[in-house]
């Protein structure tokens, strides 16, 4: 990606980077939450992500969002790196957060969650690209810089983990469907 | 596996769609990329001038600078190096190698009974030290006896023939002659670059014993060339 006019945005260029935001801002925020585990280190990182992609915008070609994650999810790799070893995320305000629901649901839901949170910090960034953001394998490969047959591999152990965390059965079919 | 990913997309989805999104990040964004990238801009400019001066320097001799050689200037400018005390051989060298002419004005006779070399050096030299010269200008050596003076480097002395001291420098000259246990007596016959003995007494191959006296003079026998491995 590259800069045009040293990064210094138009004003119409300025005013389609606020539309974006508005538009993305909240997706954008939820991959933040779901990698890192807490909201104000997530809003942190979308600062960050949004500032980079500001400072990157006329060379970004429709593709804004998809630049955003892979910031997002760079980020995140960052400051895992930083700390050395995956941090142990609590939920914090998961059940105030949460919408109304049977308690069931709620609780297989917070059970899948903490399994998430307690995944490798790739294993959780290939499931929320894959199965939050809706990205592709090849989509997710790019955003991670991984090859595709590691998200794909990735992906499958990932799940077969989060099945084991969460101790799901038959009875967990029946959870989601009540 | 199906089942998981269907409920991991649900659990995910229900557990972040009521996450508050703060106000003016847009704004925010906007503001901190314009500023980072006008931080940028100033020490990408700071570098650039840096760099640039840098080589500018580099390329004109501007700020090169030498403790031994001096600082040669873009306009071919020349500061004498520090060498108003020393030995002849060093302080000749150190002035060739900046691009200045050492030429030897005065050296009185080596008091062979007295002091000997001991203390016999160069006690002046003119243009003086840090003085700005022309590229290639003369510095004119004035030798005596100075305690502070480095003196003449010389071999130990033995008695022999008088050796033939024609056409070497003034330096080496009193370097064979002193060495020899002789006392030198040089005249300057006209100051000039590249000073030589023209003339020796007694002549090479004369048994002369020790203690007795050189006469030798000194002047310009060749065109100046500086050669930094006196």
């Amino acid at each position: 990606v590259r800069t045009t006019r040293g990064g210094v945005l138009r004003r119409a260029e300025e005013a389609d980077f606020e539309l974006f935001v508005a538009a993305s801002a909240g997706r954008l925020l939820r991959t933040a939450y779901l990698l890192v585990g807490d909201l104000g280190l997530a809003e942190d990182l979308l600062q960050t992500a949004l500032e980079r992609t500001a400072r990157h915008w006329p060379g970004l070609s429709g593709a804004p969002e998809a630049y955003a994650r892979t910031v997002l999810a760079n980020l995140a790799t960052d400051r895992w790196r930083r700390l050395g070893t995956r941090p142990r995320e609590v939920l914090g305000s998961t059940l105030e957060l949460a919408t109304p629901d049977a308690t069931s649901t709620v609780e297989l839901r917070l059970t899948l969650i903490d399994g998430l949170l307690q995944l490798t910090r790739r294993q959780r960034a290939v499931l929320v690209l894959r199965f939050f953001d809706d990205l592709t394998e090849a989509q997710t490969a790019a955003a991670l810089g991984l090859s595709v047959g590691t998200v794909k591999s990735t992906t499958s152990r990932s799940l077969a983990r989060l099945r084991e965390i969460a101790s799901l059965g038959d009875n967990a079919s029946e959870g989601i469907n009540t | 596996m199906t089942d998981v990913e269907t409920l991991l997309r649900r659990a995910m989805t229900e557990h972040t769609e009521s996450l508050p999104v703060p106000s003016r990040l847009a704004s925010n964004a906007l503001h901190k990329a314009t500023r980072r990238t006008r931080a940028n801009r100033v020490i990408a400019a700071s570098t650039a001038v840096v760099l640039a001066a840098a080589g500018i320097a580099a390329w004109t001799g501007v700020g090169h600078h030498d403790a031994k050689k001096g600082l040669v200037s873009a306009a071919g400018v020349v500061v004498v190096p520090d060498v108003t005390r020393g030995y002849l051989n060093d302080i000749q060298r150190r002035l060739c190698a900046a691009g200045l002419k050492p030429q030897i004005v005065s050296a009185p006779p080596i008091n062979h009974g007295g002091s000997g070399l001991n203390g016999y050096g160069v006690i002046k030299i003119s243009p003086p030290s840090g003085a700005s010269v022309p590229a290639g200008s003369v510095v004119q050596l004035k030798l005596g006896y100075d305690v502070n003076a480095g003196g003449i480097e010389a071999s130990a002395p033995a008695s022999s023939l008088v050796p033939k001291v024609l056409g070497l420098s003034v330096d080496q000259a009193l370097i064979s002659l002193v060495g020899l246990d002789y006392a030198v007596d040089v005249t300057v016959q006209t100051p000039a670059d590249g000073l030589q003995i023209i003339a020796q007494d007694p002549e090479p191959g004369v048994r002369l014993a020790k203690n007795q006296t050189v006469t030798l003079v000194a002047g310009s026998a060749y065109g100046g060339a500086c050669n930094p491995n006196l």
